[in-house]
């Protein structure tokens, strides 16, 4: 996997320099093609440059919070082949959540609009084909989280972080298994690579050789990200089996968010103004990618429709027509301020945010607590034993 | 249980003095993590292990009686009463030698040294199940198989949970905890170090976990303490499937290798045992007594008849090699190695693949329910506490 090219250094000190422009840069966001060499690769290599630690200090429960979360996260445990009932027959176009008129609107009465002369067919392929480009965007990122995870417990310096992330690391491969089956059994298989967004995403984050920055990068970002579009998608699906699917694993995905919170906090008392500022720059790359992912540039490239205009123009829609791409920072950025990367140094991250439209949801519930609230499972056991 | 040579110095990672003095410890990775785009599940025997791994999850905190009374003599007195043995043998057998540092030992100090000497045991399992944990979690990252990152997820959550068991039962239950042996150390950070990644199977998944599952088996054989028997029996029941997954990936890995690749993994497999059979049991118990470990080692009599006593720790390791091939390629090169150990006649000894009855084409349908318990020789297999309750 090719990793595009990250934010120049020297654009990052200089206050001058339009991040505005940079982050909406059309040639930059539909510019996929060189990590379309390996597309067809079974495997893809990311070095890892991390010391394994061994810790000889083994006082359980010494962080109270997170030793919580491990007892929560074992009672939690659900089963991807049992728990589910994989006999529900699914329709693909069952599936499909109702667009949003106003959005179909834009695309399709705009003369400008590459979209414009779709046919009513030819506008459920573009849902068909998003759906399974979705969930295999979910499914990949899930793999993504597995071995990011895997790193964690290798890394982390503390008995009870290597506890729960173990949990943590059972809980990926869980989601990597109902997604992969998902796609497989009932949307006629994963058609999808990894977007090269995403893609390029994971590597950074598992290249990194500090360990704070895979807890950013994939519990607070990746993982911050999926819990508001799992939250999205479960929410205008009235497919049941994808959406009892959807609720299990956004229980999880509430827990690993937390641990990252949690974490960090600790982590980030000890740090100065100027390693917070990497971690900041860190994050406003991470926000970046993410929504560029959401472009759903294979898609078009896959329906013959040119992917630059479908940037531009999607680029380009009002901002009251944006509420789904803004959705999706809806619990990262309530968590960055709660850990201080919103405000840290003169604020850095803040004005980044404003750059690309999210700041909105600084006051928005974080997720250090909430776990406790969405777990779905403890919920349908409960119900089940009354 | 015996004093041998001094640890092996031709480790590729040197052995940085490990103490409780430093909180942490690191050791340089050179590996590769691997992302596959191939999502199809063709591995059956793996998917059943992945399968009954999910079902067969406990909890320390629910599954374990904490609140049982331990008392640390009475356990060493009862268990030399229930087997015959006096407490501290083999070391006990230093007593009748002339100008031995022990000779005027009385039986309470026997029974205190048995005391530490479980302690110690312990204490190398807590530390080998954390070198696990890290090992596995290296594993899910850098095999290419989506089947294999799925078992192996349900591993590194064991691996936590052993060290959670072993923990708490040493600090909840027992006078003290040593640092981890030289040794095993050395072999932790060989096979967390090696950017091969079918050497971390063969390293933990056969050689580590195989003298585990021999180690645990005797300690829950002799001791009579009903929570540490319960603990051991919990314990291995996981074991059981760790070495499997070794054993059912690492067959199919062997099937392409090149014979000069194929070489170096019986060296590898030789070193390692030799590294595991050289370790000095007792070497961090005789300075707690004051007693300096050359003193010891110039009052052993007979060195091959001590270490005899710990060749029952090879009895799985032996024929998981034979069953892989390992044995008997070029020449029978290992084979002589294992000769030459004294251990060879554990080839035969039941595999652990078999008995766990994951070989062979699969029905899916039948994948939980066709796991045979008594095939892992009195194991008892836990059943999902969520599921029975």
């Amino acid at each position: 996997m090719t990793t595009t090219e990250p934010l120049p250094a020297e654009h990052v000190t200089d206050a001058a320099f339009d991040f505005r422009s940079y982050a909406n840069d059309p040639d930059r966001i539909a510019d996929f093609s060189r990590s379309n060499d390996d597309v067809n690769s079974l495997i893809s290599v990311v070095e890892d440059n991390a010391d394994a630690i061994f810790t000889w200090g083994y006082d359980k429960g010494e962080r109270a919070a997170l030793d919580k979360l491990y007892e929560k996260a074992k009672t939690s445990q659900w089963n991807g082949q049992t728990d589910l009932d994989w006999s529900i027959d699914v329709d693909p176009y069952a599936v499909l959540a109702p667009a949003d008129p106003a959005e179909v609107a834009y695309f399709a009465d705009n003369p400008d609009s590459p979209l414009y002369k779709l046919n009513e067919d030819e506008w459920l392929e573009v849902g068909v084909e998003s759906m399974n480009w979705s969930l295999s965007q979910f499914m990949h990122g899930e793999q993504g989280a597995l071995l990011c995870t895997a790193k964690i417990v290798e890394t982390v310096p503390w008995i009870d972080a290597k506890y729960y992330a173990a949990t943590q690391v059972v809980d990926e491969a869980r989601h990597v298994e109902v997604f992969a089956q998902y796609l497989d059994q009932k949307l006629g298989g994963i058609k999808y690579p990894v977007n090269t967004h995403l893609g390029a995403l994971l590597d950074d984050i598992l290249e990194d050789s500090r360990w704070d920055m895979t807890y950013l990068g994939m519990q607070i970002m990746v993982e911050g990200l999926a819990l508001a579009a799992f939250g999205f998608m479960h929410q205008t699906t009235e497919e049941p089996l994808l959406k009892k699917l959807l609720r299990y694993v956004m229980a999880d995905e509430a827990r690993h968010v937390a641990f990252g919170v949690l974490s960090l906090q600790e982590v980030y008392q000890e740090l100065t103004v100027a390693e917070l500022r990497d971690r900041q720059e860190f994050t406003f790359e991470a926000a970046l990618r993410m929504r560029d992912r959401f472009m759903r540039q294979e898609v078009w490239e896959r329906m013959g429709i040119p992917v630059k205009d479908m940037v531009k123009f999607s680029l380009e829609m009002p901002d009251e027509l944006r509420m789904f791409q803004k959705m999706l920072f809806s619990k990262i950025v309530p968590n960055c301020k709660k850990l201080g990367l919103l405000d840290a140094g003169d604020g850095w991250l803040r004005d980044r945010f404003t750059d690309i439209g999210v700041i909105e949801f600084e006051n928005w519930v974080d997720t250090g607590e909430e776990y406790a609230d969405l777990d779905e499972v403890a919920k349908d056991r409960e119900l089940a034993g009354n | 249980m015996t004093i041998t040579d001094p640890p092996v110095t031709e480790s590729p990672v040197e052995s940085g003095g490990t103490a409780f003095d430093q909180l942490i410890d690191s050791v340089r990775a050179e590996f590769d993590t691997q992302f596959t785009w191939d999502y199809g599940r063709g591995r059956d025997g793996l998917n059943r292990l992945y399968e009954k791994a999910k079902r067969s999850q406990w909890n320390v905190s629910d599954d374990l009686d904490w609140s049982t009374d331990v008392d640390p003599e009475r356990m060493i007195r009862l268990q030399a009463e229930a087997t015959g043995v006096p407490a501290g043998f083999p070391a006990r057998s230093l007593l009748d030698v002339k100008g031995s540092p022990v000779a005027s030992w009385n039986d309470d100090e026997w029974v205190e040294f048995a005391i530490h000497s479980q302690c110690a045991s312990l204490s190398q399992f807590l530390h080998g199940e954390q070198g696990a944990l890290l090992c596995t979690a290296r594993l899910v990252e850098a095999v290419p198989w989506i089947e294999a990152k799925y078992y192996g997820s349900t591993q590194v959550v064991d691996e936590a949970r052993h060290v959670e068991a072993f923990a708490r039962y040493l600090d909840e239950k027992m006078p003290t905890t040593y640092p981890i042996n030289e040794n095993l150390k050395s072999l932790l950070d060989t096979v967390l170090t090696d950017e091969r990644w079918d050497l971390v199977y063969l390293g933990m998944q056969v050689v580590i976990e195989g003298l585990a599952l021999a180690a645990f088996g005797m300690m829950l054989g002799t001791t009579q303490e009903p929570l540490l028997k319960q603990m051991l029996r919990y314990v291995m029941a996981d074991e059981a499937r760790h070495v499997a997954f070794g054993i059912l990936s690492l067959r199919e890995i062997y099937d392409d290798l090149p014979a000069d690749d194929f070489r170096l993994r019986q060296e590898f497999a030789y070193e390692a045992c030799d590294q595991m059979r050289r370790r000095t049991l007792n070497a961090e118990l005789w300075p707690h007594f004051g007693i300096d470990n050359a003193d010891i080692e110039a009052a052993l009599p007979d060195r091959e008849a001590q270490q005899r006593f710990q060749h029952i720790l090879f009895s799985k390791i032996v024929p998981n090699c034979k069953k892989l091939g390992l044995l008997d390629h070029r020449d029978g090169w290992l084979r002589e190695r294992f000769q030459e150990m004294n251990i060879i006649q554990f080839e035969d000894w039941e595999n652990t693949a078999e008995a766990l009855n994951l070989e062979g084409r699969v029905d899916d349908s039948q994948a939980p329910t066709s796991f045979d318990p008594d095939a892992l020789e009195g194991v008892e297999v836990i059943d999902d506490p969520i599921q029975a309750s």
